[in-house]
């Protein structure tokens, strides 16, 4: 597939919101921006469908629209068969939706109430000068029955018809133009199971009759896995992973795509598979983390190779690190109760220093005692200044001895295979796969089992440090 | 000891300028201390509107026409308003999908959980204050003694949802009535709330009633499940008993429309049509017009809710029971989906079901 032009190529796609505070925020020249799409790349190839997955507020339809530059893009090019249209005139663009069309998530509010339905889908046909008369009506009603429904309800209001019926009025109105691509923003969503499906393979048998070219938006993965060839996984604004269907899934490579893939609830009381739970909650993209943008909650955040511990209690230590970074008092650290006893709890701030360490440990699900000796040291000093009420200098403490590159270094997509693209330090030269550590100074693992990616590897400028 | 809820022959209709609304119909079912019970359904089957007769909530143009719901052996529907407050929240909690509307934008998300606990349960302030933040922090709420104070819009939808639940918890309720609890939720944070929600029920012995259109969340949290179509139930069975030996066309409808990671099916089963309007269901068998296994009689006779081994009338004791023709008088060409299951089932990589129609 790589061998073709794409049809449509996102190059570095960008929207920033602008969320400065107040006056004074603007007249202090201080800005804050939410960086919603933050350097996308993307490729559509000619009758093939991608996936666009992810949770809320990562970026999915902000991508979409900004694509389609139905909301103006902050910086970044979109080629339409080699054309930039970011570069385009009003007039231009507005020929150019001919080719590339947009369907909305809401069947229920992306209709004009007032319009008919045939009025609602000859509108595209008025405004590209594409039929009128006869010509016209005889179009609605082919786009009518090629959608599933009955040419005499033309007539007929939006209120009228149900989710489903709805969502393929706004299938047909797409359809109009005769377009080449359409973005399809989470179309099934709104709807019952057992129409959503209805939907699922109407879109197919357009994409196969028409040949037409899908980008498919979605939060739920199963959806998505059914009708994508390729999949894109969207993390807080970027590209986690993209690649084939196949091997996005079997086996999933991302830790992120992992835990998305293990969370689905399966329709089987039998099913036994692990579900992994993430740490902590999405972090906001006004100030997005460090490194990768996954490391707050990655389950496999990689570990410093100076400490024998494991994954999970490494895990563990990055949570303590990183609740010490937010918590406003030492109260905050832990709510845990004092002992198993139900009861009232302990207050942290006046617990003997046993005590403390208990609830402290209990809060993290670390161990009484690290396997590791240097970094027990290291976590009961800093459980002894966070008792001592120094949250500040409990927090460097814990920076200086429990480092992660997964903070420091921002990771491309790195390459795994034809067409596939995994943005982890797991999938970087410099990992060592054997003794899963990383080497920032540059070394390439000896035993590396991924094929070199592209350039260089990690994009070591737009890691920020961590503040 | 009487069961813990009994709902017997409830009938729920909505008064409308369209016409009367039959929204819940001779709808019955038990549910045991303890017991996780899941209704399931498309948009309309009537879920919630069963859901808010538990709790005495349904309003004009809606009212309760017939039934009993026996809650601890005594019939909510007969007590009066101030006997049904004191139940509500205390010995029934509920959680509803919005959680905006479940908390108090004016008060802070800790003082609302507090001051529930004071009012039911008598504590005083400070012990009601300690409560709380340890039941925030049982659902994962990240540093409850700070977050005690905050108002609910400085909490994420997810952590709303958590604080709701903290709140169900909260008075130590027999029963929970949760109507789509995470279906606002990405799936990572679902499936974490899902797994704390069984957890924690099951730590204080709280019976769910769980209402979702998810066959997999259902499949995730319950012990049994009702499938419930146009105001009716067509079947109630084990959730084992349910996903791997479907009775009735409805219920293998829905199954095998859900697309799964990794089956590599092209097409999806669907379900011809939709939901029927409930203000004029279809003659017979509501399902009809949407079966691919609909006869002649189909149209004519409403099948009752009947015990599949034994064909005769379901009972609240029914293990299985479907509302089918089939298990009546019978279909002249019966029912002909097959069930595939991937693998050993006590641990299936993978199952899906078909719908097979005769054509
Ligand atoms: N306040 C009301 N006024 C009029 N009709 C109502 C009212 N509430 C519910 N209904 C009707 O009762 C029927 C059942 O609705 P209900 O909300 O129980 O469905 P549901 O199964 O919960 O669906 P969903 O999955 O969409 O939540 C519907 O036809 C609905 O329109
Ligand atoms: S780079 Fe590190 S934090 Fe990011 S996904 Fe890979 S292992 Fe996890
Ligand atoms: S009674 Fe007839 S229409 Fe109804 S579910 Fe059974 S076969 Fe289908
Ligand atoms: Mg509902």
């Amino acid at each position: 597939m790589s061998d073709a032009e794409p049809i449509l190529r996102v190059d570095g796609l960008e929207k920033y919101y602008d969320s400065t505070g107040g006056f004074i925020d603007k007249l202090l020249g201080r800005s804050q921006w939410v960086k919603a799409v933050d350097g996308v790349d993307l490729e559509l190839y000619e009758g093939e469908t991608l996936g666009v997955v992810g949770e809320s507020g990562c970026g999915k339809t902000t991508l979409g629209r900004s694509m389609l530059r139905l909301i103006e893009p902050t910086g970044g090019s979109v080629y339409y068969k080699g054309r930039d249209l970011t570069e385009l005139s009003s007039s231009e663009l507005r020929n150019l939706r001919k080719d590339v069309q947009y369907i909305f998530q809401d069947p229920f509010s992306s209709l004009n109430p007032r319009l008919t339905v045939g009025d609602i889908i000859g509108e595209p046909l008025d405004i590209h000068d594409i039929a009128s008369g006869d010509d016209r009506t005889e179009r609605i009603y082919e786009l009518l029955e090629t959608v599933g429904l009955n040419p005499s309800h033309a007539n007929r209001y939006p209120h009228e018809f149900s989710g489903g019926q709805r969502q393929r009025i706004g299938i047909a109105r797409a359809l109009a133009v005769d377009p080449e691509v359409i973005v399809c923003d989470e179309p099934v969503s709104a709807l019952d199971v057992s129409v959503q499906a209805q939907i699922l393979n109407l879109l197919e048998d357009l994409q196969d009759e028409f040949g037409l070219s899908y980008v498919f938006i979605a939060h739920d993965l199963s959806v998505v896995e059914h009708i994508s060839d390729r999949i894109a996984v969207m993390y807080l604004g970027e590209i986690a992973e993209v690649g084939p269907t196949r091997d996005v899934f079997e086996p999933p490579s991302h830790p992120y795509t992992e835990a998305l893939l293990s969370a689905i609830p399966e329709p089987d009381p039998l099913w036994e598979g692990e579900q992994i739970f993430l740490s902590g909650t999405v972090p906001s993209p006004l100030d997005p983390p460090s490194g990768c943008r996954f490391h707050t909650r990655c389950p496999k955040v990689i570990r410093d190779g100076d400490y024998d511990l494991s994954q999970d209690v490494w895990r563990s230590i990055m949570d303590f690190k990183l609740r010490a970074r937010q918590a406003e008092s030492v109260e905050s650290v832990t709510a845990e109760l004092a002992d198993d006893v139900s009861g009232s709890r302990a207050d942290p701030e006046t617990a003997s220093r046993e005590v403390f360490g208990r609830m402290v440990r209990k809060e993290f699900d670390l161990p009484a005692e690290l396997s590791d000796a240097a970094s027990e040291d290291a976590v009961r000093e800093a459980i002894d200044t966070l008792h001592d009420g120094r949250i500040a200098a409990a927090l460097t403490l814990l920076e200086d001895a429990f480092t992660t590159p997964c903070a420091e270094i921002h990771p491309t997509g790195y390459d795994a295979g034809t067409d596939h693209q995994i943005a982890c330090l797991r999938y970087d030269d410099r990992f060592d796969e054997t003794t899963e550590t990383f080497d920032a100074a540059g070394e390439a693992a000896a035993d590396s089992g991924v094929s070199a990616g592209a350039g260089t590897g990690a994009d070591d400028e737009r890691g920020h440090a961590d503040d | 000891m009487a069961p813990l809820l009994e709902v017997k022959d409830l009938t729920v209709r909505f008064y409308t300028q369209e016409g009367v609304v039959t929204a819940v119909d001779g709808l019955s079912y038990r549910i045991e201390s303890g017991e996780k019970f899941g209704v399931v359904g498309e948009s309309g089957a009537g879920k919630s509107v069963t859901a808010l007769s538990v709790l005495r909530l349904i309003d004009s143009p809606g009212q309760i026409e017939s039934g009993e719901i026996l809650f601890k052996g005594e019939d909510l529907l007969e007590m009066s308003e101030s006997e049904i407050r004191s139940i509500r929240g205390n010995e029934i909690a509920m959680i509803f999908q919005d959680a905006q509307t479940a908390l108090n934008p004016v008060y802070s998300v800790g003082g609302q959980i507090a001051e529930a606990i004071e009012h039911h349960l008598d504590y005083t302030p400070e012990e009601a204050r300690d409560r709380t933040i340890q039941l925030l922090d049982r659902v994962g709420i990240p540093e409850a003694e700070a977050r005690f104070s905050d108002y609910p819009h400085e909490f994420s939808g997810g952590m709303q949802q958590r604080a709701i639940i903290a709140m169900a918890l909260s008075c130590d309720p027999d029963l929970i009535v949760a109507d789509e609890p995470t279906t606002a939720l990405d799936v990572t944070i679902e499936a974490q709330i899902l797994d704390e929600l069984r957890e924690l029920a099951d730590e204080f012995d709280t019976a769910i009633q769980l209402i979702t259109h998810d066959l997999g969340v259902i499949a995730e949290v319950c012990d049994r499940v009702m499938v419930m179509y146009a105001g009716k139930p067509v079947e109630k069975a084990s959730v084992e008993e349910l996903y791997y030996d479907p009775k009735h066309p409805y219920t293998v409808g829905l199954m095998s429309s859900i697309p799964r990671v990794g089956d590599g099916r092209d097409r999806l089963q669907t379900i011809p049509g939709t939901m029927p309007d409930l203000v004029e269901l279809p003659s017979g068998c509501s399902f009809h017009p949407r079966c691919p296994f609909a006869e002649e009689q189909c149209t004519r006779t409403e099948p009752a809710l009947t015990d599949v081994e034994t064909g005769r009338e379901a009972t609240l004791d029914t293990e299985h029971a479907a509302a089918c023709i089939e298990y009546t008088e019978g279909l002249s060409q019966g029912l002909t989906y097959s069930v595939e299951v991937d693998g050993p089932a006590d641990d299936a990589v993978s199952q899906y079901v078909e719908g097979d129609s005769r054509e």
